[in-house]
């Protein structure tokens, strides 16, 4: 099917693997219950009393990643690729038997991870530590040296080191374990990536390019360089309030505690949904991705950027059911969004919340998670608040606190920033065939 | 709406020279970038060639660049100047449309380079970790963007003021075919005016070089000095890496014309497969290669038999060369169509560019287009009975060539085709 008219797009399985657990429904819930998935900072090769909180997946849930990859595959992939594996089997799950029956060579693969690479921390930190234990006077003048031989040892160095160091490891690993052969593309750009990734796989099933598309985040900000950048250009909260670190909006926020996780989403053409016979969850009308860098681009310009993309599907801010901030918790960030949210919504009286509090800064996976969590809130109409926010920051912007707003919400836009500054966002609404 | 995407500007750094014109001619004289290499301070690392840029050059051409000065990843430098040069090429104005120019670019492996490692090491020799935190800092203060993998599209977005979309994508080998796939598919259907697509990669470093050869993909034979990069001849061993970024300027041909811009070629189609196979090795039946090229030409709405060339993936590595010559003829048999086909490897010359290959070889195939040359491919000597079609051996051919594809094959299976058209209004 090849058409220029604009098909209805929807989710009919979802799969996650979050700080939270596994599935969109252990993220609901502990939104609804303001209860954190942020835990004290483990690795086991970075030691810092600097990066003090992040939102690990627990490890049985890594566990059930790594089983759910067949052994042979296992030593090309990472915990980050094992994790989108596993949701990727979920989310099949949830898309019904019928779903198998769409040739391989017709279903798309669209990815966003992150910088989680093995070669960019577990090589980085096993080189250090050689290069540690070396007590002669020569270590610095000959580290290259040191890291050359620690690298090049092959007995503590994985050979498929590269492998898994590219970034479209879960592109790869999903294709060979999920049978994937259509289309594809891979994407790295924070939770941008995972905006890329929708807008291609809409596009494709738009133009016939494929008959579904799943579309996938994962990732994980435990890269020792990235923290280490992330720390010193003050992104990182210093974790005073514990697991209740992230204070989204919050006059005491002092920054961001970054995460980890997957999620998987089944794409596919409405009318193909329902002949197939599967549910139709949400539709996802499209996504929008800007830089924001330069001093040209502001909170107006990303709010009208938010409004071109409402318009574009025949809407006006006021008559969104609510909206998912970013709410990263940093002092620029949040600023920046108080600022984009009255531009955008004015005295509309739209409810505006934020999952940040609980799971964190997730990257390529973090948008994804906020779409797996459309189809909740159109069935519970309601909207949980901003954990650990008491008064709203802004009079004109109707931010949820103290207890979640009880209204029907057939349309969902989420705000997503990355480090990076780029600036995006993501439009979803209740499907017409539900 | 569909409109037709035209080629109106091109920018390269590469080893061949540091921009298209000079890599151009480098191509179809026949002139190989490939020579003796050595990471720094290391005389014995077995991978002893390379393509590199050269570094006294750049810093000759671009040392009064502040912004190209400042720290930031190898890649990222080809990338911002190869981007400079496609714009000042097609005479593009990026200020006067607001979000209908954007940018979509392939980079691979972040660069984890031996210099980032010296930073942990304090004044007294020791390495720690509260000097990096400190040292990276020093590098940049004001945000996160260095070395990270975005850094690329975040970089050329801001120093041109493009604020259509940013996309940065990370397809190993064919990542920057998939960048200007996809940006020819947002130009077509209208998101935006123009594009700016390509990629730049450098894994000229200690770490990711290292691991590629733990891999086994580049070759570390001493047998052919400077011409071991053999593409489909018998005695290849691996590829032969290199570096530098290339970019092009997508245009819908109605904004083209109305700025009288310069058209070198029409990018006509593009196609993209996963072999679903292994991670390591292409499926043996090229199958997911043949996929790619198969899309791509219909996509553009081409028959095989009016293909002239094919800008191969010719990585010279032992497995990609006989199945792509047999893709190649999966996708051309109806009437042996391959035997009519002249197929250049152009890693011969330029090394492989991982990440960034696709952009300079579309660049060649436009050029080749446009201009009627075929590169060569070089160190074809013993040709393998494998690879049985016309490689367009030793020296360039001149011929008219009316569509052409390029393809580009990545790690784990993933496959990228794109189809050039003579420009004809």
């Amino acid at each position: 099917m090849c058409t220029d008219i604009p098909d209805e797009i929807v989710v009919t399985g979802i799969g996650a693997v979050l700080p939270t657990g596994r599935g969109p429904g252990a993220l609901w819930t502990a939104w609804r219950e303001t209860r954190p998935a942020l835990s004290p900072y483990r690795d086991p090769y970075v030691r810092s009393r600097r990066i003090t909180h992040f939102g690990h997946v627990p490890d049985e849930l890594q566990k059930q990643g790594r089983d759910s990859v067949p052994h042979k595959l296992r030593k090309f992939g990472t915990p980050f690729t094992f994790n989108a594996v596993l949701a990727v089997q979920d989310a099949r799950r949830q898309a019904g038997e019928s779903w198998e029956a769409i040739p391989e060579e017709r279903r798309g693969l669209y990815v966003a991870q992150d910088d989680s690479t093995d070669l960019s921390a577990a090589a980085f930190t096993k080189a250090l530590d050689r290069a540690r234990t070396d007590t002669s006077a020569q270590v610095g003048a000959d580290l290259q040296r040191v890291v050359a031989e620690a690298f090049g040892n092959a007995a503590t160095f994985n050979p498929f080191t590269v492998i898994r160091a590219l970034n479209n490891n879960t592109l790869a690993l999903v294709s060979i374990a999920e049978r994937f052969r259509g289309d594809c593309a891979a994407f790295v750009q924070d939770a941008g990536a995972a905006l890329g990734a929708l807008e291609r796989a809409l596009f494709s099933l738009r133009h016939g390019h494929c008959d579904t598309a799943m579309v996938v985040g994962a990732g994980s900000y435990n890269e020792a360089l990235k923290l280490a950048g992330l720390y010193r250009a003050g992104q990182l909260s210093a974790g005073g309030h514990g697991r209740d670190s992230v204070r989204s909006f919050a006059p005491d926020r002092d920054g961001t505690v970054v995460g980890e996780g997957a999620v998987a989403l089944v794409l596919e053409r409405a009318e193909d949904a329902v002949a197939r016979g599967a549910r139709p969850l949400v539709e996802v009308l499209g996504t929008r991705l800007r830089p924001a860098l330069d001093g040209g681009v502001g909170p107006a310009d990303l709010a009208e950027s938010a409004r071109a993309l409402l318009a574009a599907h025949g809407m006006t801010p006021d008559v969104l059911g609510a909206v998912l901030a970013d709410g990263k918790g940093t002092v620029h960030h949040d600023a920046v969004e108080i600022e984009l949210l009255r531009t955008l919504l004015k005295d509309s009286r739209v409810p505006v919340s934020s999952v940040r509090p609980i799971v964190g800064t997730l990257g390529a996976a973090g948008p994804l998670a906020e779409l797996a969590l459309a189809p909740e809130l159109f069935a519970a109409g309601e909207l949980p608040p901003i954990a650990h926010l008491s008064g709203s920051p802004d009079e004109g912007t109707d931010f949820v606190t103290g207890s979640a707003r009880k209204r029907r919400i057939d349309s969902v836009l989420s705000l997503h920033s990355t480090f990076n500054g780029f600036a995006g966002a993501l439009l979803a609404r209740r499907p017409h065939t539900i | 709406m569909t409109r037709r995407v035209v080629v109106t500007g091109l920018g390269a750094v590469c080893g061949l020279g540091l921009d298209w014109q000079t890599m151009w001619d480098g191509l179809c004289q026949g002139r190989s970038a490939i020579r003796a290499w050595q990471l720094p301070g290391i005389d014995d690392f077995p991978v002893r060639y390379a393509a590199p840029v050269d570094d006294e050059a750049f810093a000759e051409r671009y040392g009064a660049d502040e912004e190209l000065n400042r720290p930031m990843e190898r890649r990222a430098r080809f990338g911002l100047a190869a981007a400079g040069q496609a714009l000042a090429d097609a005479g593009l104005d990026t200020s006067g449309a607001p979000g209908r120019i954007g940018t979509a670019v392939g980079s691979g492996v972040p660069e984890r380079d031996t210099h980032e490692l010296l930073l942990a090491v304090g004044d007294d020799g020791r390495p720690s970790w509260q000097t990096l935190l400190a040292r990276r800092a020093g590098l940049d203060p004001a945000s996160g963007l260095l070395c990270t993998n975005d850094a690329l599209a975040a970089s050329i977005a801001v120093r041109h003021r493009l604020r259509g979309p940013a996309l940065n994508f990370s397809t190993a080998c064919a990542g920057a075919a998939h960048a200007i796939g996809h940006g020819l598919r947002m130009i077509r259907r209208g998101e935006v005016d123009a594009m700016l697509v390509g990629g730049a990669d450098s894994v000229l470093n200690l770490p990711t070089m290292t691991g590629l050869h733990l891999l086994g993909a580049p070759s570390t034979s001493e047998l052919f000095g400077d011409r071991l990069c053999r593409a489909f001849d018998r005695d290849r061993s691996g590829l032969v890496a290199g570096e530098g970024a290339a970019m092009l300027v997508l245009e819908s041909e109605e904004s083209a014309r109305r700025r009288g811009a310069r058209i070198h070629a029409e990018l006509a189609g593009f196609g993209s497969s996963l072999d679903a196979h292994q991670v390591t090795a292409p499926h043996p039946e090229g199958k997911g290669a043949a996929l790619a090229m198969s899309r791509a030409l219909a996509d553009a709405g081409v028959a095989p038999e009016q293909v002239d060339c094919i800008n191969a993936h010719g990585t010279s590595t032992p497995l990609n060369d006989p199945i792509e010559t047999r893709a190649i003829k999966d996708v051309f048999a109806s009437g042996e169509h391959y035997r009519k086909l002249a197929v250049t490897a152009n890693k011969t010359m330029l090394g492989h560019l991982i990440a960034a290959a696709g952009a300079p070889e579309l660049i060649a195939t436009v050029l080749s287009v446009r201009d009627g040359v075929i590169p060569p491919t070089l160190n074809l000597e013993n040709p393998d009975p494998a690879c049985d079609l016309d490689y367009v051996p030793d020296e360039a051919r001149y011929q008219e060539v009316s569509v052409a594809v390029s393809n580009s094959f990545g790690f784990g299976g993933l496959n990228a085709s794109l189809v050039v058209r003579g420009y004809v209004h």
